[in-house]
């Protein structure tokens, strides 16, 4: 085997991607059209792309290649996002865009998939990588890599192969298992990369960066410094068109289970000795497996499932879940969830996590707050009808994921003139408006770190199953409750009353984002 | 008109500003300015042209770099000056509701005045950030009173482009670099999006494997002369394939100046990096051709790659010393 590439400059060029093939099964489905080829369109723009590349477009519809660079072309053109489309780039781009019409449950479809990719391979030099990208139901997952397996698409005999799957990774604890018994048939788990796409995030990776780049802060990162943390993911908007699969997974399948224990772990993992996949997967598994798993006793204290029903906002009347259109009228679908967790380590003992998740909630917003401990002993306190109040507000440190990225950490300054009264005032980073540069999109780093067989930021078996862990006790307490409590908060709020009791129980509130 | 310019009236004169446009921005929408900062930029010119395109670049530089930016303006004749002017460009990020401002400093100066703009520079800089001084007239390099000011940065940018004499150019910027500073030329940045296509070329496990047996290495080029970035591309490539001749050859008069193509051969095998029609290189690898957008290469851009790279950079490092051994080298 030849050494390293000697022409590499890491400092400048962006990193290398071995000539490949990506095999999107779905491709005429929404997620190939509004995510994944408008991404790997930009990263053809951005010069990151090798020579030898194609995309092989699988879907049941019969379709000419020719057809299917029309129909990806008017999606790149709708769907790019702070990007020019350029008509010459885009020519050569589509030259190395295939389709293949084809059947996940039909074995000879594999068969006539192997013997295209060859010629895909022979005609674009290739070299005989492969990435398959499952952008399907859940449900095909398994019969995806059975057929890929059984007709050797997944030997990597000839070059690398790669499976790509999207979350949820199963409906259940058990399910989850069977999915891993069905992809490791015929997929070593190195060839697996389960997307979620939170970790594709520019600033979840800024958390990285943020904790294991700037050691003053890590002497505080503990249970001696920090009170509370509190994680929030909340959205404006209802289940729009996506009704059939929420009503079923629901707010802590949705988000809980993948994104935001995600999010959890990289907030509050060890540092590993060295920024690679092994590594930092490993200690975010540790982490995820350090998650006290609450009793069916303890579930109901500690966690609150939600739905939204009808309200006014802003003079808009909104309807209930329940009245959806194609919900079910009697849906036990939480569309909220919070719940407390703690992480059972030296580090983290005794300090509560509380996550909330939930839709129609009054702004679209996901942050993490880290408030840290109040001061030990008050000397700033003023009168206030007859009433000593402390002025010196705990410190915050917000780390906020979207909309506007950035990092603000509130602490407490002297009001002006006399007196010696406090106020809080908040030191703000703003990721986007203090780098004036173009981030890129999540799937344009999944997609890139898959094809450089980086997995840092994709999950693993061990870290989905760790989650299942977590999630599922809460799942089957709440599907075991006999009363309806549904709905039980107005669209446009925060979420039910029972959720700010849950922190209420220990001292705590919830803040607004 | 000879006056004093002070330090701290400079950096009064900075509060006040801010204080000025976190009012102006409160009454327009409550959100008040960010003040971003990463580095103090030194752009030095010596002639009103340098200096006026100088600024505009720096206004668009500093939305990806924000920063201090103070603007020497050297006066190589006329009376004694030393004057100076206190400004903020700000700018609201599309999408975004606060506005991003940074802050300008614009220091005049007859040559005779260069301690004086010194001192008042070492007293305006921010403190703890990095210094960069981007000279814009490169010829200031040579000037004996001018090595003073090289003295407050660590790095310095130039355009080597700009200068006539590529042995004299390669000389003074490898003197520099090795009395200590962080060198960075524009002209080594235009050949990124080069090197990086080369660098694909040897992504196939076949063509590293033939990096002993590449015998032949063509650069084609316009000129009689070679320039800085035909030497730096010779001095890179031949430092990587040690087997091979590297011959430079005089290439299409129609075209910009520089590097044109870069042809290697080993045996039958062959590939080859081409301008092609506008704004595109052509990547042909053993007869298949494939084309790349040459990202642009305006001063901006080549000035934000190199402020990108916060450290040192071993690669052009080790082109500039080997590329002093091509500037006298023969086109065939």
């Amino acid at each position: 085997m030849p050494g390293d590439n000697p022409f590499l400059d890491p400092q400048r060029f962006e990193r290398r991607i071995e000539p490949c093939v990506v095999v999107i099964f779905g491709a005429s489905g929404d997620l190939a059209k509004r995510k994944l080829v408008p991404a790997l369109y930009r990263l053809a723009y951005e010069r990151r792309l090798p020579p030898g590349f194609a995309i092989l477009g699988v879907s049941r519809t019969p379709l000419s290649d020719d057809d299917f660079r029309a129909k990806m072309k008017e999606s790149v053109q709708k769907y790019l996002e702070n990007s020019p489309f350029d008509e010459s780039l885009w020519n050569e781009f589509a030259r190395g865009l295939f389709y293949e019409a084809g059947d996940i449950g039909d074995t000879a479809s594999f068969v006539e998939l192997g013997k295209r990719l060859d010629v895909v391979a022979a005609e674009r030099n290739t070299s005989g990588n492969v990435l398959f990208y499952l952008s399907t139901q859940p449900s095909q997952y398994g019969p995806a890599a059975a057929g890929l397996g059984k007709a050797g698409l997944a030997k990597q005999d000839k070059g690398w192969r790669r499976l790509i799957i999207e979350k949820p990774f199963g409906h259940d604890q058990q399910s989850a298992r069977e999915l891993e018994v069905s992809l490791h048939e015929f997929f070593a788990e190195n060839q697996l990369y389960r997307i979620d796409h939170y970790l594709g995030k520019e600033t979840v990776q800024n958390i990285l960066a943020f904790r294991f780049g700037n050691p003053i802060f890590e002497p505080l990162w503990n249970r001696n410094y920090i009170n509370h943390v509190q994680i929030t993911a909340a959205e404006s908007i209802g289940v729009e068109d996506r009704i059939q699969y929420y009503q079923d997974a629901g707010a802590l399948r949705d988000m809980i289970q993948n994104h935001l224990l995600q999010v959890m772990a990289t907030v509050t993992m060890e540092p590993s000795a060295v920024f690679e996949a092994t590594a930092v997967r490993d200690e975010r598994a540790k982490l995820l497996r350090s998650i006290r798993i609450w009793k069916p006793e303890e579930v109901m204290e500690n966690t609150v499932a939600g739905q939204y029903g009808p309200a006014s906002i802003a003079g808009q009347n909104v309807v209930g879940f329940r009245q959806e259109p194609k919900a079910d009228p009697k849906a036990k679908t939480a569309t909220f969830a919070a719940a407390t967790f703690f992480v059972e380590n030296w580090r983290w003992a005794d300090v509560p996590f509380y996550i909330r998740t939930g839709k129609r909630m009054p702004k679209r917003v996901t942050d993490i707050a880290i408030r840290f401990n109040s001061v030990p002993h008050s000397l700033f306190k003023t009168m206030s009808d007859g009433e000593q109040i402390e002025t010196a507000r705990p410190n915050v440190l917000v780390l906020r994921i979207q909309p506007e990225e950035g990092i603000s950490l509130r602490f407490s300054s002297k009001q002006p003139g006399a007196g010696m009264t406090l106020r809080p005032v908040s030191m703000d980073f703003n990721y986007g408006s203090s780098f004036g540069v173009r981030t890129p999109a999540a799937y344009e780093t999944l997609l890139l770190d898959a094809m450089l067989g980086d997995a840092t930021l994709y999950t693993r078996q061990d870290m989905v199953e760790a989650s299942w862990s977590v999630v599922q006790p809460i799942l089957d307490t709440w599907a075991a409750r006999a009363d309806d409590p549904f709905p039980n908060y107005d669209a446009g709020t925060w979420g039910p009353k029972a959720s700010d009791e849950m922190l209420a129980r220990r001292g705590h509130t919830w803040r607004v984002p | 008109m000879a006056t004093a310019v002070q330090p701290e009236k400079i950096l009064k004169e900075l509060a006040n500003l801010w204080v000025d446009l976190a009012k102006e921005d409160s009454a327009k929408s409550a959100n008040g300015v960010i003040r971003a900062c990463s580095m103090t930029l030194l752009i030095a010119s010596a002639s009103e042209e340098d200096a006026e395109s100088a600024a505009e670049t720096a206004a668009e530089l500093l939305r990806a770099h924000p920063g201090r930016a103070i603007s020497l303006r050297f006066q190589t004749s006329g009376e004694s000056v030393l004057e100076s002017r206190v400004f903020a460009r700000c700018w609201m990020p599309y999408g975004q509701r606060q506005q991003l401002c940074s802050e300008q400093i614009e220091i005049s100066a007859s040559m005779d005045r260069l301690a004086d703009v010194y001192a008042a520079v070492l007293g305006i800089t921010v403190p703890d950030l990095p210094v960069v001084l981007w000279t814009t007239t490169p010829s200031l390099l040579f000037r004996p009173e001018f090595a003073e000011m090289l003295m407050l940065a660590r790095t310095v940018i130039i355009d080597t482009a700009k200068l006539p004499d590529t042995r004299l150019a390669l000389t003074r910027v490898n003197e520099l670099f090795q009395q200590g500073w962080r060198m960075k030329d524009l002209n080594w940045s235009r050949l990124t999006v080069w090197r990086e296509a080369i660098a694909h070329v040897f992504e196939h496990d076949s063509w590293r494997e033939l990096i002993p047996l590449i015998d032949a290495v063509t650069i084609s080029h316009r000129g009689t002369t070679l320039s800085t970035d035909v030497c730096y591309m010779a001095a890179w490539l031949g430092a990587r394939l040690p087997a091979a001749k590297i011959t430079f050859i005089n290439g299409a008069e129609n075209v910009d100046e520089g590097v044109q193509s870069v042809s290697i051969a080993a045996g039958v095998r062959h590939a080859s990096v081409s301008s092609s029609e506008s704004g595109r290189l052509a990547i042909d690898v053993d007869g298949k051709q494939h084309k790349v957008l040459m990202p642009p290469q305006t001063e901006q851009a080549l000035l934000h790659e190199e402020l990108s790279i916060a450290g040192r950079d071993p690669i052009f490092e080790q082109a500039l010393t080997g590329a002093i051994k091509y500037s006298g080298a023969p086109n065939v």
